[in-house]
């Protein structure tokens, strides 16, 4: 069921938050044994007192677009005084003592966040297959990986075990587990929902945002997520967009697709990398566009090759240091013995410590990072990789000054098997290839996914500066094509 | 800020020049902290003043604290500095267990305050800053059972400290003598206090200064290696480390060896410096943008309005120069801003009251300072604070003019400098206002000479001393009869005709 379709439902009383939490805490439990899509499920305890408050707010007329709602949020976002683990075995005892503010947006606007679920450790990877909690499993495909970084958002929300939740998109995060599982998962302009409380991986494109199965079902979320954070000195403070109405409706501007200039890359789309069914796909897709009067210009990006080393320089290097701070002498885990015997010297316990704590994907983007911001290697590196995200930003200004949106491919492959990449990180890095040049720009895109023949193919549509709104908008009367 | 001379000094200054430079680092006394909302006081309760951002836990992001921005312009614009329009901030990344990210926000390339310069009025120069820059402070480590991180067999983590407000202060390589560099970091810490930045107190650490120093000989171009010395947390250490260290270095020059470039602590048990780490183990901190805080980007008009508009110790020292003040009198005044501002108000209304009697007020207020009014305060009898401006202005012009009984003054002083005392009633009450009966001082002075013939006898035989002993008894009776000066003369009179 959809999240706009149980709201009204509960705003209607046809059905209480306890029935619709009841019958999603149900799937959890049936479904997570094998799909491994959570990592923690919230007590009963907290989980009535959320819900109890939110019916009491339903019944005194206090509504909010995600009243009742169950909600899964990634573990690497906070909640208070439960485990934030990010799936590492360095956080696997660590317990919040805050609330992030997106979480705090929720249990304030009375959403019922039950669980926290899987993800890649530090959500770095793309198949969620790097996780000390096990791999999270696709629901189309038990043997397919469902994506990563946020495989446990997607996945729960495919497979009905929530019917809304919030993942993170460091280089294609959200967009590419929701295009595996066959969701709309939408990445925010950069700044539009505060990070105050996410775990960083790398601060200058990690964002927050939402998973669902509508487009109007994020636009719910969005209204109570996005926004200026006094917390979070990158978060806009000057833009409010309002993305329903206060009869709980998206306030979507557009009712029709016609005359619309969508630009589409046609030498990536038609690229040998990407895989045929993608590319028969989304040719029939334009198709369908073009025959609703919709204007197809094609567009080219001269620096989008170099999207790929940019971003794991930039994302590797900051990573190097964010995850500096996990060193077993505040919190966490800490490897107080090595071969049987007590370790004596404070950098001796650091090493140790980080060295079992910290999985394989995860020690090498540090080692990654580490070595492109050592002295001497600075500039080839770090500064080149800034040089570029410069110029590939500019690539999609040029675009938007012509197009109202980019349509491309999510990913370049369908869902691959689980263990198909794992050994080789180049190619699992090239999952990202058409979703991190957003992230180095900083811009807003959703991932929507189109039915063809057996398959869901993730398509992404790229808007400019705060147009998230439009592309839910574009996405909703896609869907009524 | 006495400090004693070396010899030895001078003779390595004939070969070699000494070349110093100076990073000092101040804690700023903001109310928060410089990224997080956490109360900034020293307290004694370890890791009372923490939240989940100056803790850096994950997920914690750091929101500048304007205040801090205020106060580094204030200071900033005291020492003449070009502050940024567009600066940013940087993380300087190594491992400590004190510094909770493992990094430290910082500045590097793009420091809010390039340049600028503080004048030393003692030894007549410039010296001339490179950069100022904003970056929090890091935790404190206690090492028990060893004295490093390495040694001890436990550390003590305090994190009240971990993001206050720090300012680093770097020199150009243009001090060139210990006393110098003294006199630099002693005007430094005298700005820090005027501009109310800071409580600069180097026991607590709230001023710590690092200092780098090589030798040049006299006929070369370039500097000679530099050498870093860490933990100066005293005048007096900044002056022995220096000391100590050129003495090595020249001793090492003249043995023919080298220098090595290298950080070495000041230890100050055995009161010599000691290798810390080599250039090549020094650290690599891997400095890059900090992205979770936006470029600083300060218009034109604000740091305008934020800058210090009054007057500087510097300012101060100059105009006290020309008021004829000695060095020490200056810094007498200056040590205490309280009580400089209390000698500005005094010395205006003394030219207020006495504006036509010719003498230096200057120097008269501040020799009632240094006695009088230094004894009250260096006693704590009273404080600065309870002092009646108007009452020691007027004491002043009597002591100047000779107007007031000294001789019991000081079981009144206290009395008569504080707020509240109606000074005019006080005098009248305590007779302490002289009113000169010539007759009466006649009469007196006819009586001593009767009764003292010897002291007479050794004046008469050329015992000038003698004649002070006359004043003294005759003042006895007198009290607030005459003048000393008056009852000199009328004696010095009486004598020549007898």
């Amino acid at each position: 069921m959809k999240a706009k379709d149980i709201l009204k439902q509960l705003i209607t009383k046809k059905i209480s938050v306890k029935e619709v939490t009841q019958k999603y805490l149900e799937n959890i439990n049936k479904k997570n044994s094998i799909l491994n899509a959570f990592i923690t499920v919230f007590d009963e305890d907290f989980i009535n007192e959320q819900v109890e408050k939110a019916q009491e707010m339903i019944n005194k007329g206090n509504l909010t677009p995600v009243v009742g709602l169950p909600i899964a949020v990634k573990d690497n976002i906070n909640l208070k005084g439960y485990p934030t683990t990010c799936a590492s075995k360095i956080l696997s005892n660590y317990v919040s003592p805050y609330n992030a503010t997106v979480v705090e947006k929720l249990m304030y606007s009375g959403a019922i966040i039950v669980g926290k679920t899987n993800l890649d450790e530090f959500a770095m990877g793309s198949s969620n297959e790097n996780s000390y909690y096990g791999v999270v499993r696709n629901p189309l495909n038990l043997e397919w990986v469902s994506g990563g970084s946020s495989g446990g958002s997607a996945v729960a929300v495919s497979a009905d075990m929530v019917p809304l939740s919030l993942g993170s998109d460091t280089g294609g995060s959200i967009r590419l587990p929701a295009a595996f599982t066959g969701i709309y998962g939408l990445k925010p302009t950069y700044g539009m929902v505060s990070r105050f409380g996410l775990v960083a991986y790398a601060s200058s494109l990690d964002q927050i945002g939402p998973m669902g199965k509508d487009p109007q079902d994020l636009a719910l979320i969005m209204q109570v997520i996005a926004g200026y954070d006094p917390k979070d000195s990158t978060s806009y403070r000057d833009i409010t967009i309002d993305f329903i109405n206060e009869n709980f409706e998206p306030n979507f501007e557009l009712d029709s697709l016609k005359g619309l200039k969508i630009g589409v890359p046609f030498k990536i789309i038609n690229d040998e990398g990407v895989d045929k069914i993608i590319r028969d796909c989304l040719n029939e897709f334009i198709n369908t566009l073009a025959n609703n009067e919709i204007e197809i210009i094609e567009i080219d990006f001269p620096y989008l090759s170099y999207s790929i080393p940019a971003y794991y320089i930039i994302a590797s290097s900051e990573a190097s240091s964010n995850l500096a701070r996990y060193d077993g002498i505040r919190y966490g885990l800490r490897i107080e013995h090595f071969q049987d015997k007590l370790i004596e010297d404070t950098r001796t316990l650091m090493k140790i410590t980080r060295g079992q704590g910290f999985g394989l994907e995860v020690k090498r983007r540090i080692m990654i990072g580490t070595f492109c911001l050592s002295s001497g290697y600075y500039d080839a590196y770090y500064k080149k990789a800034q040089q570029v995200r410069t110029l590939i930003k500019q690539d999609f200004q040029k675009i938007f000054n012509k197009v109202d949106l980019i349509i491309m491919p999510t990913s370049p492959t369908l869902p691959f098997k689980i263990g198909e990449k794992i050994n080789d990180p180049i190619k699992m890095y090239l999952s990202d290839i058409y979703t991190v040049g957003v992230n180095l720009s900083g811009l807003p895109s959703l991932n929507i996914p189109i039915k063809y023949q057996d398959f869901y193919v993730g398509v992404q549509l790229i808007g400019n500066y705060f147009k998230e709104k439009f592309l839910l908008n574009v996405a909703n009367l896609i869907n009524l094509l | 800020m006495k400090i004693k001379e070396d010899n030895k000094l001078h003779e390595i200054q004939k070969e070699y020049d000494i070349i110093i430079g100076l990073e000092v680092h101040i804690e700023l006394s903001t109310e928060k902290k410089l990224f997080c909302n956490c109360k900034n006081e020293f307290t004694l309760e370890p890791n009372k003043n923490v939240c989940p951002v100056c803790l850096g836990l994950p997920g914690s992001l750091p929101v500048i604290n304007f205040q801090a921005i205020e106060y580094f312009i204030r200071f900033a614009s005291a020492l003449n500095c070009e502050i940024q329009n567009h600066s940013k901030f940087d993380r300087k990344n190594y491992f400590y267990p004190d510094m909770p990210k493992n990094y430290q926000i910082s500045q590097y390339d793009l420091p809010l305050a390039l340049k600028g310069y503080l004048f030393l009025p003692k030894a007549n120069k410039y010296v001339y800053l490179r950069r100022i820059h904003l970056e929090e402070d890091t935790g404190k480590s206690i090492h028990i059972g060893g004295d490093n991180l390495r040694e001890a067999h436990w550390t003590l983590l305090n994190y009240n400290r971990a993001g206050v407000p720090l300012i680093e202060i770097v020199t150009e390589p243009v001090i060139n003598s210990p006393e110098e560099a003294v006199e630099f970091l002693y005007l430094l810490r005298l700005t820090a206090l005027y501009t109310k930045i800071s409580d600069v107190k180097m026991e607590e650490g709230s001023l710590r200064c690092d200092a780098n120093i090589s030798l040049k000989p006299k006929d070369f171009q370039t500097l000679g290696t530099k050498v870093e010395i860490k933990n100066i947390n005293s005048f007096r250490f900044l002056y022995r480390a220096l000391v100590y260290e050129i003495e090595r270095q020249y001793n090492l020059l003249k043995q023919g060896k080298e220098i090595i470039q290298e950080t070495r602590g000041w230890d100050e048990k055995t009161q010599t410096t000691y290798s810390m780490r080599s250039k090549e183990e020094s650290h690599d901190y891997r400095y890059f943008p900090e992205p979770d805080l936006l470029p600083l980007n300060i218009s034109k008009d604000i740091i305008n309005n934020l800058s210090f508009k009054n007057q500087t110790p510097i300012d101060f020292y100059i105009s006290y120069l020309k008021h004829n003040l000695t060095h020490e009198e200056i810094l007498f005044l200056l040590d205490s801003q309280e009580l400089n501002d209390l000698y500005n108000q005094v010395v205006n209304l003394v030219q207020n009251y006495a504006f036509n009697n010719n003498f230096n007020s200057y120097k008269e207020v501040v020799k009632f300072f240094k006695t009088d009014l230094a004894y009250l305060l260096n006693e704590n009898l009273i404080n600065i604070a309870d002092l009646s401006i108007k009452n020691i202005a007027k004491i002043i012009i009597l002591l100047v003019n000779k107007e007031i009984n000294t001789v019991n003054l000081k079981d009144h002083l206290i009395n008569l400098v504080k707020k509240g005392t109606d000074i005019d009633n006080y005098l009248e009450n305590n007779n302490l206002i002289i009113r000169e009966d010539i007759n009466l001082v006649k009469e007196i002075v006819d009586k001593v000479i009767r009764d003292n013939p010897q002291a007479v006898k050794d004046y008469k035989e050329g015992k000038e001393k003698a004649i002070s002993f006359l004043i003294g008894q005759a003042m006895k009776e007198i009290k607030s009869k005459a003048k000393p000066e008056t009852v000199k003369n009328i004696i010095l009179n009486k004598l020549a005709n007898l």
